[in-house]
């Protein structure tokens, strides 16, 4: 059973929380403020730590911080600041992921899981080094046999999804407009403006995102087209 | 009124000085000055010398007729005193001849009273012709006096004979006063004649040493060029006695005329009677000095008062009368008009009665004290007026002089440009004009010396320094301007830091700049003033919003655990999705606030890149698809084939349409269509998006995107209503035009933009728009 460390000086955030991980089988540890956080991770061996920023006494980014000097545990933050500024803040600081509140359960614990699997399952689906596999964060495909893995978990796409999300993988960072990719696919001249392409994407994001709206690897740029963040 | 009081006396002061004036002027010794009255007796007088030589200049007088006149120290008619000549012919005219010839024309000599009198009556013979004087016995200097020419000298024998008998009389004047009665005058006088002959005449038998001893006398002597004398001032007139002397006379010395006065005036004559009126004109003399002396101190005294009635108020308490709000100036002008008209008016009437009163001969006088009187009355008034004026402080401000100044400053200041320009530039040309000419006047000045070379050198050379200073001076002015118009050329595109270098500025230029850097102070403290305010404000919702997430993460938690339960109560879980709906619509509330108030304060940071708009629209599209789906809308997409490119914030612009395309999805008529359009312009580029509300639209535009305003206030949806503020305050930060309308049930948002400037320069011509409309079939 893996063990989670809840920190929040809310406790019926803490509460709900551990609700809802103990429902998927996880041990919940409750910490309401950083130095707490700190005492259970002296005794105890954690798999993951949610946590929240705002907090009396040390707050949760000094905690990630102090947490960070020893351990590479993930951490996903939880925050009601939800500007830009904060989030990239968080990650910088060496959170694995960033969740605003108000927050949907499902998602939270989606999350979860999502860093558990890279955490530990990284190493397995990564042994298989051919030169077809392609792999980003926790998103691998396997070209050879068409395969496509977000953080260990298989995903099914269409032929013409599963060849955009290997064009834009295999030029991460890159970003295809609708009508180069429409080209490299269809292998033919785009005519008119069209948003088949686009609704292929959505279609994609929508499986391999877990909260489409803000996608961890399938990226909008909007006006200028998608790309895959290179990770 | 004391000042009524002040002004009589004054008037009273100026009468007396009048009646001195009036008595020196009108008295008996005008003409003598004043000094005479130091004079204690007549005799020292020049009143006396003047009289001495009055009588002086008789007696020569009658030295001369009484030689032509007189044989033997007695008056004989046979002496022949006049030669003429009439047509060739000599004749010598007797006194006696003379005499009746007179007697023929009605002039009558009578021999006892010695005077001539005209008689008219009987027949007057005409005058006989005219004849040549040769000779006048009786005026040995006839010719003398006349100046050379022909028709000398010519006369007829009457007016000759009249002469004679005037001249007659007025020997027998002298010598009947001074000779045969006894008077006061004695005299010796002796000098030798015309024809050698030594003349001698005295009328008094006493020693001429004793005379000089006791009386007052003048000697003058022939070999002496100065008179001998005990009168002061000395009777000039004695001095001509020695042009009698002919100039080859040995015995000069021998020749003199002496004259004294007996100053005990024993003899009643003129003398005497001058000598008694000088104690009453003395008299009258010291009363018209004390007259005058009065006059003059009491009217400055009492002048004193009159100004001091003015000039002891307080500034505030003078009486300002209806005159004083007349300009000076025209005052003054009134003033003399009045004394031109009182002038006219006294000549008419005052004067007049002066003619009455008044003897003939002191009419001027008269006239003129009149003159003089109303001058000084006006020229008072005038003069207090001026005080008055001066003490309330409207002397200045309120003269023409001043009133002219004003407007000519109001004139400068406000055509101070062109007038200085005009100034500036007339000066310079003038400079060069005069130089020039200077210039060529010494260089083609005929005698080209050194000077004239180096006059003109030294022209060219000022000429040359004062066009550089006229030069920089512009050069420097137009910078100064150049830097100030720059400055209000960025103030007025924004840049509100910006601040004039006061340096190296001069005059009205610095007092422009620093205007210029005032206005750019004030705008930049109000804007940063507003700034703050506007970001306190949107930190203050930031923070709020923060503040309310934590418990409505709990809410939202433990409604969805409720939900877990699976209750088996119908009711109850019916509450529950009430409180499920109102608690996500609270947190996309404040979600929504925290956006708009940031987006309507500017304080987010924008990341303006170039985009495809309709890359944008299209991907838009796509995200909205499965929404459009849901609701049985139909999305017709027209939009170009060539990318348009714009300069905007991606993420932000697509959180306008994704606002926009909510708003279509939440708010459309079910089953209708949603027209998205993309029309490429010129220089811009437009996207619009239309639907047909499915409820009535009885709001203007500018409701709708004003924040927390609805189109539809009874419908329940998860809406904030600030979406429309957000879409408006986003496309305005990134620079482009927001804009809603309304027809009836049609729904139009039109979001503008201009398209960057090599894409539109690359396509002039905007081409029509290829309409290949997408129809996003949702089945």
């Amino acid at each position: 059973m893996q063990t989670i460390l809840v920190c929040d000086d809310d406790k019926e955030i803490v509460e709900a929380t551990s609700i809802y991980l103990n429902g998927e089988g996880f041990e919940v540890l409750k910490a309401y403020d950083g130095y707490d956080a700190l005492k259970i991770l002296e005794t105890r061996s954690v798999d993951l730590i949610i946590m929240d920023v705002m907090m009396p006494g040390l707050d949760g980014i000094r905690t990630t911080l102090k947490i960070r000097e020893t351990s590479s545990v993930p951490i996903i933050i939880l925050s009601a600041k939800s500007e830009d500024t904060d989030k990239i803040l968080g990650l910088n600081i060496g959170a694995d992921d960033y969740l605003t509140k108000p927050f949907n359960p499902l998602e939270l614990v989606a999350r979860v899981k999502s860093q558990l699997r890279r955490y530990t399952q990284l190493g397995n689906i990564g042994g298989n080094t051919g030169s077809s596999v392609y792999r980003c964060g926790g998103l691998t495909i396997n070209d050879d046999n068409k395969e496509v893995y977000v953080d260990g978990e298989l995903i099914k796409l269409t032929p013409i999804e599963y060849n955009i999300l290997l064009l834009l993988v295999k030029n991460a960072g890159k970003v295809f407009s609708i009508d180069e990719i429409y080209e490299q696919i269809w292998n033919e001249e785009a005519i008119g403006a069209d948003n088949t392409v686009a609704v292929h994407i959505r279609h994609i994001r929508e499986k391999i995102e877990i909260n489409p709206r803000e996608p961890r690897y399938l990226k909008v740029v909007w006006g200028v087209g998608y790309k895959i963040e290179k990770q | 009124m004391k000042k009524t009081f002040w002004i009589i006396l004054h008037s009273i002061s100026v009468l007396l000085f009048i009646a001195g004036l009036s008595i020196l002027y009108l008295g008996s010794p005008y003409g003598y000055g004043v000094s005479w009255i130091s004079d204690e007796r007549y005799e020292d007088s020049a009143k006396f010398s003047a009289q001495v030589d009055e009588d002086i200049e008789k007696l020569l007088n009658y030295t001369r007729l009484a030689d032509a006149f007189e044989t033997e120290g007695s008056l004989d008619m046979d002496n022949i005193v006049v030669d003429t000549e009439r047509n060739g012919e000599y004749i010598s005219y007797t006194l006696r001849e003379l005499i009746s010839t007179a007697q023929k024309y009605g002039y009558y000599f009578n021999p006892t009273t010695h005077d001539v009198t005209t008689v008219s009556s009987g027949t007057v013979p005409a005058d006989d012709g005219s004849l040549r004087i040769s000779y006048k016995y009786y005026d040995p200097d006839y010719f003398d006096d006349l100046p050379y020419g022909p028709g000398q000298g010519v006369t007829t024998l009457k007016d000759l004979a009249v002469e004679v008998v005037n001249e007659l009389s007025e020997y027998y004047d002298f010598k009947d006063n001074y000779i045969s009665k006894p008077c006061n005058l004695s005299f010796y006088i002796r000098y030798t004649g015309e024809f050698g002959d030594q003349r001698y005449y005295t009328n008094t038998s006493t020693p001429l040493k004793k005379l000089q001893s006791t009386q007052k006398y003048i000697l003058v002597n022939g070999s002496d060029a100065d008179a001998d004398t005990n009168i002061d001032p000395v009777p000039e007139k004695a001095l001509t006695f020695l042009s009698l002397i002919p100039n080859d006379d040995d015995d000069a010395a021998g020749n003199y005329l002496f004259v004294s006065v007996n100053t005990a005036f024993p003899y009643d004559d003129a003398y005497k009677t001058a000598a008694e009126d000088f104690s009453s004109d003395l008299f009258m003399a010291y009363v018209a000095i004390f007259l005058l002396i009065a006059g003059v101190l009491l009217a400055v005294i009492t002048f004193i008062p009159l100004i001091r009635f003015d000039l002891s108020r307080p500034k505030g308490d003078i009486m300002l009368t209806a005159s004083d709000k007349l300009p000076f100036g025209i005052y003054i002008i009134l003033s003399v008009v009045a004394y031109a008209l009182f002038v006219f008016v006294c000549d008419k009437t005052a004067l007049r009665v002066a003619h009455v009163l008044f003897p003939m001969d002191q009419w001027v006088y008269w006239r003129r004290i009149l003159h003089a009187v109303l001058l000084y009355g006006i020229s008072v008034n005038l003069f207090t007026d001026m005080l008055r004026r001066y003490r309330a402080g409207i002397l200045w401000s309120g003269s023409l002089t001043a009133g002219l100044i004003r407007s000519l400053n109001d004139y400068i200041s406000h055509a101070k440009l062109s007038l200085v320009l005009i100034l500036t530039y007339g000066s310079f040309v003038l400079i060069n004009v005069a130089g020039a000419a200077l210039f060529m006047y010494f260089c083609l000045s005929d005698s080209s010396s050194t000077v004239n070379e180096l006059a003109a050198t030294a022209i060219l050379v000022l000429l040359g320094v004062a066009d550089i200073i006229v030069f920089s001076a512009l050069f420097s002015k137009a910078k100064s301007e150049k830097r100030i118009e720059k400055a209000i050329d960025s103030l007025s595109s924004g840049e509100i830091d910006h601040m004039i270098p006061l340096d190296e500025l001069k005059g009205r230029e610095l007092i422009t700049a620093q205007k210029i850097n005032h206005i750019s102070t004030g705008l930049r403290d109000a804007i940063n003033e507003q700034v703050k305010s506007e970001r306190l404000k949107a930190d203050l919702i930031t923070n709020v919003s923060h503040d309310i997430k934590t418990p409505l993460t709990s809410i939202i938690n433990y409604v969805d655990l409720i939900k877990r339960e699976h209750i088996d109560n119908e009711r109850v879980n019916a509450y529950i999705e009430v409180l499920d709906n109102k608690s996500k619509r609270l947190k996309t509330l404040t979600e929504d606030l925290v956006e708009a108030s940031k987006a309507s304060s500017g304080n987010l940071k924008l990341e303006i890149t170039s985009i495809d708009f309709v890359e944008l629209v299209l991907q838009t599209n796509a995200e909205f698809e499965d929404k459009f789906f849901m609701r049985r809308l139909e999305l017709v997409c027209n939009v170009p084939d060539e990318p348009v490119i714009i300069e905007a914030d991606g993420r932000r612009l697509w959180r306008v349409l994704e606002n926009l395309y909510n708003n279509a999805a939440k708010y459309a008529l079910e089953g209708t269509r949603v027209y998205v359009d993309i029309i490429r312009e010129e220089y811009t580029v437009s996207f619009t998006i239309k639907n047909v509300s499915a409820s009535k639209l009885n709001i203007s535009p500018d409701e709708l995107t004003e924040r927390f305003v609805r189109g539809d206030v009874s419908r329940t949806t998860e809406g904030s209503g600030l979406g429309l503020s957000i879409a408006q305050s986003l496309t305005r930060l990134q620079g482009g035009e927001f804009i809603i309308e309304i027809d009836g049930d049609l729904y139009k948002a039109i979001v503008r933009f201009p398209v960057k400037k090599e894409d539109a320069e690359n396509s002039d011509t905007p081409e029509e728009p290829d309409s290949s409309t997408e129809v996003i079939e949702n089945d």
